[in-house]
């Protein structure tokens, strides 16, 4: 799962700063919340 | 057996940054997949933020900045008072409920998914999920 959250923000870590190759997502599921947030479940692809 | 990556934002000093509600609607959507899971993996940092205050909500013995324990809070402080806990740490030692990882994550994780059981969830932060999620198979969704 992944929250995304209503904002832009100008420093921080990256989640996937540190991959070494391409990964392909497919959404299975995205649940919106009153308050702003957004949760997305993926499902990772066989590549 | 399935894994399930996630995060949550992380400002620079690696510490959460939460300025967002994040209430009972948001906790009981996500206790499904924890309830789905019988194991939690995750880094030391992590394991010493979330787990001590989880477990004391679980106890009832509720931390001095706990805010109002609803039934979704309270479902999800017993869900993962029951997972095992799988930490990634050189330095820590073994416990009841808590599994330690060090060295070899990717092949340790690997090994862990072909054992009986449930989902596993996967929480930890960029410099170690690049390398898992990198690795063909061994995540099923994020």
């Amino acid at each position: 799962m992944i929250a995304v959250q209503p904002a832009v923000i100008t420093a921080g870590l990256r989640m996937f700063d540190h991959l070494t190759r391409e990964v392909a997502l497919e959404l299975v599921h995205a649940e919106v919340f009153d308050a702003g947030s957004v949760v997305l479940h993926r499902r990772v692809l066989p590549t | 057996m399935m894994s399930t990556l996630n995060n949550r934002i992380a400002n620079a000093q690696g510490t959460f940054w939460e300025p967002f509600h994040w209430g009972e609607p948001e906790v009981a959507y996500v206790n499904q997949f924890y309830r789905a899971a019988d194991t939690w993996a995750l880094s030391r940092v992590l394991y010493d933020v979330i787990i001590p205050w989880w477990n004391g909500v679980a106890s009832g013995q509720l931390p001095t900045d706990a805010p109002e324990i609803t039934p979704a809070f309270a479902e999800f402080a017993q869900i993962q008072h029951r997972m095992t806990k799988v930490v990634f740490s050189n330095t820590m030692e073994p416990a009841d409920g808590r599994v330690l990882i060090r060295g070899d994550l990717t092949g340790q994780l690997a090994q862990l998914k072909q054992e009986q059981g449930a989902n596993i969830i996967l929480s930890c932060g960029p410099a170690t999920l690049g390398p898992l999620a990198s690795t063909p198979g061994l995540s099923t969704s994020t």
